[in-house]
């Protein structure tokens, strides 16, 4: 189970679009960032990060703390979303909190490339 | 391979901390099916949270619980035979929909969820196995109970819910901006998140609204531990529809309950309809039942009986729950007299008096 991935995402001239998604029922907050500036937090639902051809060589870093809310699973996932490049990708992230109620932090980076 | 022995080495300590056990609290008995409570208590107007546990009479004091594929599987591999037949004190609960993960599950769908998605995500197995009731002392014998309980409507989400996950959102939100080298402030924070998380855990059982929750068991025999003689002689269905008041606190629960129940050789049916209304207050409760019962025997004789009671119900603290109930028990029963003052320690209920007419 891992918490941090490091991708390269190939785009394309059109938007790349970025979701996230906290998945068996738990609750999670995601801080994005494009070359280290902050572009949205929260819930990331189809977001825009930018024309393809702006963002080529720029590295998109996502930061998500999810909160094990549910007695019934003690996993916590995150699917992250890329669409609008080359073909449109799922990132999964996946760990177990050994404890009710604990918090893991997750961690994506995604560097763009032509 | 190396997953392989892990595993093995996991499970020989485990055996070696039961055998140390056994050894060091012989008089508990923890894992002989003796220890446990071999009477059927079917009265509790509630849906069983393990079904198959209550129509075969038992109250195991070690149940598994596995939440991945990986324990259950090991769960049956530790199931012991017992003279290369099953075992007699096996107990398990399980919730199938849990055991894997589900990435498309949003906390929103999951409050939201429809009649079939709130059966998966709700549905509850539950399996035991414990020696034979009514055999004599030179006579062996298994019983198998399999059941399971789930709802079909689950009620809306507590009022208090949204305010607790902003809550739980704005200390995830502080994480995030509190640099990764600040390993005290970021413990402190996760800290308050995982009290608002608990604070969540309970109010999923704390829906308000209409909901459905139904169950259902069988028990089956197998005298001399013989597969071919195996008989199915009891099973059960409950059905309770209810409704949950925002404020003040009320639930009215709806009962309609069959059981069938073969004891040597004769034949009883139990067709019992009921309610209940609880008002809750924060560490109070107060309730009150009624359940009509229709036996209907093997020689077709009807016989209609009633229980009626009033329960008060004081959480001390977490850990302490005093319980009182006053009325009248079905007519079958030798004494149909209810009065019973309790103290729930949080692993199991003890009389502290008990009165019978």
């Amino acid at each position: 189970m891992a918490t941090k991935i490091n991708e390269v995402y190939v785009v394309r001239k059109s938007d790349v679009i970025l979701s996230v998604k906290i998945g068996n029922a738990q609750i999670g907050s995601s801080l994005v960032k494009l070359d280290n500036k902050e572009i949205s937090r929260g819930e990331i639902k189809d977001l825009i990060i930018g024309n393809g051809s702006d963002i080529i060589g720029k590295t998109l870093s996502i930061k998500t703390v999810i909160t094990d809310v549910s007695d019934k699973t003690n996993v916590l996932t995150v699917q992250y979303t890329l669409k609008g490049g080359e073909t449109d990708k799922n990132y999964d992230l996946k760990d177990e909190v050994s404890e009710e109620g604990d918090s893991v932090i997750f961690r994506a980076n995604f560097e763009f490339q032509g | 391979m190396k997953e392989i022995l892990e595993t093995n080495k996991t499970v020989r300590l485990l055996n070696l901390i039961i055998l140390q056990l056994c050894v060091l609290l012989p008089n508990l008995n923890l894992l002989s099916g003796e220890s446990w409570n071999t009477s059927v208590d079917i009265n509790d107007l509630r849906t069983p949270v393990a079904p198959a546990f209550v129509l075969l009479g038992i109250e195991p004091t070690s149940i598994d619980r596995p939440k991945t594929p990986k324990a259950f599987a090991l769960s049956l591999l530790n199931a012991r035979p017992q003279d290369n037949f099953l075992p007699q004190n096996y107990a398990l609960e399980v919730a199938p929909y849990w055991l894997f993960s589900h990435v498309n599950l949003t906390f929103d769908d999951y409050y939201n969820a429809n009649i079939i998605q709130t059966f998966l995500q709700t549905a509850f197995l539950s399996v035991a196995t414990s020696k034979m009731p009514n055999l004599d002392t030179l006579s062996v014998g298994t019983s198998v109970g399999l059941g399971l309980n789930a709802m079909l409507v689950q009620g809306k989400a507590n009022p208090n819910l949204s305010t607790l996950r902003n809550q739980l959102l704005n200390i995830q939100n502080s994480i995030l901006d509190t640099p990764d080298e600040d390993s005290t402030q970021i413990n402190s924070l996760m800290n308050q998140a995982k009290n608002i998380a608990l604070e969540i855990q309970k109010l999923d059982k704390k829906r308000i609204g209409f909901r459905i929750e139904c169950a259902g068991a069988s028990v089956i025999d197998f005298p001399e531990d013989d597969f071919e003689s195996g008989k199915m002689t009891r099973y059960g269905f409950w059905f309770l529809p209810a409704y949950q008041l925002e404020k003040p606190f009320f639930d009215f629960i709806a009962l309609g309950r069959f059981i069938h129940n073969e004891i040597r050789d004769s034949t009883e049916n139990y067709v019992d309809f009921g309610g209940r209304i609880v008002w809750e207050l924060t560490d109070f409760s107060l309730s009150g039942e009624f359940v009509n019962r229709l036996i209907k025997s093997e020689n077709n004789q009807n016989e209609n009986t009633y229980r009626v009671s009033t329960n008060i119900e004081y959480q001390v603290n977490s850990n302490i729950q005093v319980i009182a109930s006053f009325g009248k028990n079905f007519e079958i029963d030798t004494s149909d007299l209810v009065a019973f003052l309790g103290v729930n320690f949080g692993f199991g209920q003890i009389p502290v008096i008990k009165l019978t007419k």
